[in-house]
């Protein structure tokens, strides 16, 4: 208004382009030359012409517009600023469904990632965890995990915070994965936590909306209270149990990393459930024919408890003479994605129970190198597997105190058949990775199984370095004394495999890569924890390699079915085959039944048997 | 039908062994140990027991002395279940006092022959 006055509307001012007095050159057209210098600072060129006092006016009205937009900019700024931050730091809502959310971070969290973004499903991943979405970040970068990197959102948060699992959308998400916060010591992992984080999500999911929930517990006594906390709603997946069970049953039947790894841990087969009611009254072993495009290992169906709930039952291969039921499910080994055909039934001959099988590989006396919290119940295993007295020999360089402490944990623990002190006798071995001597007067061969666990506790030296260390030590002791026994290695990265390759390690675990595998698949597929917990569990069901010749004598008809007559004979179910021995043998699950290759005295048969209680 | 005892601590032998029984129409209990089925032989009475012998707390064969022991569970029959080869546990368990026996892998038509024969 002041231009007004100033002259705006003079016949001088009137010359300049920018100035109109088209409503009379009044109050509406001075504030709307003001207001378009307040908005458009371009539009200060127009006033070319006018009055000195004009041209005063008009840039302060210019100036004062840049700083209005200015002042606008650096707000809507400064409001996103503060909703990303808050985003990170899990105070936020989340407008997410249908999501991935992980809880905690340890090193298995990049494998779970990479394995979930290559089943390419469209999810987005949520990570709220007590580390800095930035460390993350960069582990994930370094990892290699960047090609979806915009669909993982990172969060710093307490997993233990109703508020905070409430607004990343917990009572949304399709799958709930919690790991366990820590860096690889026996006490930095917090089972607690995962408890906890286990009892609110309980609390807040509902009965018409249940994601799938699975949490990793690091401990195995600590099992039973996080059921509790989960109302036994939720698988759990042990990992100190998954580690020791799986490590055990490698050294007890070695070859068998490569087969866990294809049937866990690869992309190409999966465990399906396949609906069976037309197969009604037909035998599980006519079934086991008629599915031509997949291998069935065994039935599920839902059971009604007392309480009025249901659980799913998942029984591998069961009885060949079982009838199936309306309401059983066949659990079948599937290329992923392949639908499933029904043949025929074919009659099949076979005579049950004629001769068992008997295989128990036996090991008493093991070398343990290192240690980590799997170690004790690597011990439970052993013990639990074996029939007589068990031997272990620590070798650490704290070896003494290593055994002490295992000692008095065992001494603690009971197995089915008596406490494990009385069964097992733990002895030290001090060894240096330095001061490789301390090896020289141990005869490895003496030994049934050697097993080198990785040891995260070392400040400043890298497990799987270590690892490796001591193959190349073993292998150098092997040479010149004897040969090794079967060697089972923990490794923590896939990379370190072929470091080793030179190595002739009979196998080896790649813990983060194997427990994740289990842990997605859980999540994706509860009913799937029965299945891995009886396959790895001692008793039960168990898999196991088997000689051509113990199926079908050599030179003899060798088809599919002349295998899996003679398997349901001795109450075991083929899986699968093995081409050839040592560490360059090849694995096939699943084999196309029409056209089963025609194997050698060298190659192996991969089945399911009833593994004998001890 | 007849009422029948299972005691087995595996999850999935009970869960087959049961359902199989249910669908033949038998009435079915399960204990998951050795104590747990000496107690349930108590509660519910049943027409015959199946008995594993790997069980925790109470072992199998400690479980059938004792319920042959007992004036008031003596008249149970008790079948034990052992693992096909463990040609030593069928001895034990018939020592025990079990009045017949049959391998693990159940075939289920041999043992309905043992139910029935109680």
């Amino acid at each position: 208004m002041l231009s007004y006055y100033s002259g705006l509307f003079s016949a001088e001012a009137l010359r300049a382009e920018g100035i109109d007095n088209l409503l009379g050159g009044g109050f509406i057209d001075a504030f709307w030359w003001s207001l378009k210098h307040v908005l458009d600072p371009g539009a200060l060129s127009e006033n070319y012409g006018a009055p000195p006092g004009v041209i005063i006016f008009a840039l302060l009205n210019s100036i004062m517009g840049l700083a209005l937009t200015g002042g606008l900019i650096g707000l809507i700024v400064n409001s996103l600023q503060a909703s990303l931050e808050s985003a990170k730091q899990g105070i936020s809502h989340i407008d997410e469904e249908g999501h991935l959310i992980i809880l905690g971070w340890n090193r298995k969290g990049p494998s779970l990632i990479k394995q979930f973004f290559s089943l390419n499903t469209p999810q987005r991943v949520v990570i709220l965890s007590g580390s800095s979405p930035q460390e993350v970040k960069t582990i994930l970068k370094s990892e290699g995990v960047v090609r979806r990197s915009k669909n993982i959102l990172v969060l710093t948060g307490s997993t233990t915070s109703t508020a905070v699992l409430d607004r990343i959308g917990v009572s949304k998400a399709a799958h709930i994965i919690i790991l366990a916060e820590g860096q690889g010591s026996k006490d930095s992992y917090s089972d607690v936590n995962t408890i906890n984080s286990l009892m609110i999500i309980e609390s807040r999911l509902t009965a018409r909306r249940r994601s799938n929930v699975v949490a990793e517990i690091v401990e195995a006594e600590r099992l039973g209270i996080a059921s509790l906390a989960s109302s036994s709603s939720y698988p759990l997946v042990c990992t100190s149990l998954l580690m020791s069970k799986t490590m055990v049953q490698c050294a007890r039947n070695p070859g068998y990393a490569r087969v866990y790894s294809e049937l866990f841990s690869s992309n190409e087969h999966c465990f399906e459930l396949f609906p069976c009611a037309k197969l009604e009254g037909t035998l599980f072993s006519d079934a086991c024919f008629m599915i031509n495009n997949a291998t069935v290992v065994g039935i599920s169906w839902v059971k009604l408890l007392d309480d009025g709930s249901s659980k799913r039952v998942t029984v591998l291969n069961p009885e060949p003479d079982y009838d199936l039921a309306a309401d059983d499910e066949l659990v079948v080994i599937n290329q992923r994605g392949s639908p499933i055909s029904v043949g025929p039934e074919i009659p099949i001959g076979y005579q049950n129970n004629t001769r068992q099988l008997s295989y128990r590989p036996q090991i008493s006396n093991v070398l343990v190198f290192s240690s980590n919290p799997n170690l004790p119940a690597i011990i439970n295993e052993l013990a639990l597997n074996t029939s007589s007295k068990l031997t272990v020999t620590v070798a650490s360089k704290n070896a003494s105190e290593i055994v002490s402490m295992l000692n008095e944990t065992l001494s603690m623990t009971e197995n089915t058949r008596q406490s494990l002190a009385e069964s097992v006798t733990i002895t030290p071995l001090e060894f240096d990775l330095n001061r490789r001597w301390t090896l020289e007067h141990v005869e490895l061969n003496t030994y049934d199984s050697i097993f080198v666990l990785a040891d995260e506790s070392k400040t400043g030296v890298d497990a799987d370095s270590s690892t490796a260390m001591i193959m190349l030590i073993l292998e150098d002791v092997a040479r010149n004394g004897g040969g090794l026994p079967p060697v089972v290695v923990e490794l923590l990265d896939s990379k370190i495999k072929d470091v080793l390759k030179y190595s002739t390690i009979i196998d080896s675990v790649i813990s983060t890569e194997f427990v994740s595998a289990i842990l997605l698949q859980v999540a994706q597929n509860p009913f799937l924890e029965s299945i891995y917990s009886e396959l790895i569990n001692a008793g039960g069901i168990e898999m196991g390699f088997r000689k051509v010749e113990d199926y079908i004598p050599i030179g003899s008809s060798k088809n599919y079915s002349d295998f899996l007559s003679r398997a349901f004979e001795v109450n075991e179910l083929i899986i699968g085959y093995q081409v050839g021995d040592g560490p360059n043998a090849e694995i096939c699950l699943n084999p196309l039944k029409s056209s089963f290759p025609s194997l050698k005295p060298q190659d192996k048969l991969i089945v399911l048997a009833q593994q004998l209680y001890i | 039908m007849k009422k029948i005892l299972i005691v087995e601590d595996n999850e999935m032998n009970r869960d087959m062994l049961s359902r199989r029984l249910l669908r033949k129409g038998y009435e079915v209990k399960i204990a998951v140990d050795g104590a747990e089925g000496l107690l349930f032989m108590q509660e519910y009475q049943p027409d015959v027991v199946l008995m594993d012998m790997g069980l925790p707390v109470k072992d199998g064969w400690t479980a059938t002395a004792e319920a042959k022991a007992d004036p008031k569970l003596r008249s149970i029959p008790i079948i034990a279940l052992t693992a096909h080869a463990l040609e030593a546990d069928k001895v034990r368990a018939l020592e025990a006092g079990a009045d017949d026996f049959d391998t693990k892998p159940v075939n289920l038509a041999s043992l309905l022959e043992k139910i029935e024969a109680f």
